[in-house]
C-alpha cells in the first residue's frame, strides 16, 4: 500500500501560498519564502535523476530563476504550489537530457523496491527473488515509464501530484502506472529485461 | 548493459549542505539581471519599430511629392499643346 506522500499539502497551506505567491508577483523578495520551503524538495528531484550534487544544485537555481520569471503567467489551479515548481524541474531536466549536456542516472534505494515488488508479487519473499531483475528491468525502462515508476514508488507522490507534474488527468496517470506494473510483472516474472 | 546510469542506496544529501546552497540572494540578483537585460531588449525593440515607422512615414512623403511634382509637369505639358493649337 503507497502511503501518504510526505510532500502532501492542506487547502489552508495551498490558499496561504496562493497569497504569497500574488504578493511575490508585485515584490519578488516576497519569493524567498516559497524558495526556502521547496529547495530541498526540488533539489531532491532533481538529484534523483542526476549522477553528482553539483548539477543538482546548479539545476536547483536555475528551476527558481526560471519560477520567478514565469511567476506573473502563474495560474492558482487547486494543487500545491510545489507541483507547478516540478513541472518546470521536469521540464527543465527533460531538456537536459535530450541535449544530451547531462547524462540520466536512476537512482535506486533498495526499500523503495519493497513498494513495486508488494504491488505486482504476493510472495513475501519478493524482494530477494527478483531485486535483481528488477533493477535492471527499471534501468531499461524508457524515460517517461521510468520518470512515472521514480515519482509513484520511490518519491510516493500522489496520482494527482503526478498527474500536475506530467500534465495529465489524475485517471490517466493511475492507468499509466497500473500498465507499467503490468509489464514490470511480465518482465521479472519471465526474467526478460526487454 | 542498462540505457542509464545506476546508483543503488547513494549516500543522501543531508539538509545541512542544502542549507548551504540554498542563497535566495544569488538567484534574486540573477533574476534582476535577466528582468534588466529583458527590459533593455524591450527598449531596443521600441526604437527599432519607431526608427521603421519614421523611415516609412518619410519615404511616404517622398512618393506623395513624387507624384505631386509628375502631375504639374503633365498638366504644363498639356498647357502647351492647348496654346499651339489655339495658334
Amino acid at each position: 500500500m503507497i502511503q501518504q506522500s510526505k510532500y502532501h499539502v492542506t487547502k489552508e497551506e495551498m490558499d496561504k501560498e496562493h497569497d504569497i505567491v500574488e504578493q511575490a508577483k508585485i515584490d519578488p523578495s516576497k519569493f524567498s519564502i516559497l524558495y526556502n520551503k521547496y529547495y530541498a524538495q526540488i533539489f531532491r528531484f532533481l538529484y534523483q535523476r542526476v549522477n553528482d550534487k553539483e548539477t543538482a544544485f546548479d539545476f536547483t537555481s536555475q528551476v527558481f530563476l526560471k519560477a520567478m520569471v514565469n511567476l506573473p503567467k502563474y495560474k492558482y489551479r487547486g494543487v500545491p504550489f510545489s507541483s507547478w515548481l516540478y513541472r518546470i524541474a521536469h521540464n527543465e531536466i527533460n531538456l537536459v537530457f535530450r541535449k544530451k549536456i547531462v547524462a540520466r542516472t536512476v537512482n535506486i534505494e533498495t526499500e523503495h523496491l519493497n513498494s513495486i515488488i508488494e504491488e505486482i508479487e504476493e510472495d513475501e519473499n519478493g524482494l530477494e527473488k527478483y531485486q535483481g531483475i528488477l533493477i535492471e528491468v527499471i534501468a531499461d525502462l524508457p524515460a517517461a515509464e521510468l520518470e512515472i515508476i521514480e515519482m509513484r514508488f520511490f518519491e510516493k507522490r500522489p496520482f494527482k501530484e503526478i498527474a500536475e507534474i506530467l500534465e495529465i488527468t489524475e485517471n490517466n496517470a493511475k492507468v499509466k502506472v497500473y500498465r507499467l506494473l503490468d509489464k514490470l510483472r511480465k518482465r521479472i516474472t519471465t526474467g526478460k529485461r526487454k | 548493459m542498462t540505457k542509464y546510469k545506476v546508483n543503488i542506496n547513494r549516500p543522501k544529501v543531508s539538509a545541512d549542505e542544502i542549507g548551504q546552497n540554498m542563497d535566495f540572494n544569488i538567484v534574486l540578483k540573477k533574476y534582476k539581471r535577466e528582468k534588466h537585460s529583458a527590459l533593455k531588449i524591450n527598449w531596443l525593440i521600441i526604437y527599432i519599430i519607431i526608427l521603421v515607422v519614421l523611415l516609412a512615414a518619410f519615404f511616404a512623403v517622398r512618393v506623395i511629392n513624387d507624384e505631386e511634382n509628375k502631375g504639374k509637369e503633365k498638366k504644363t505639358e498639356a498647357g502647351k499643346v492647348e496654346m499651339l493649337d489655339f495658334e
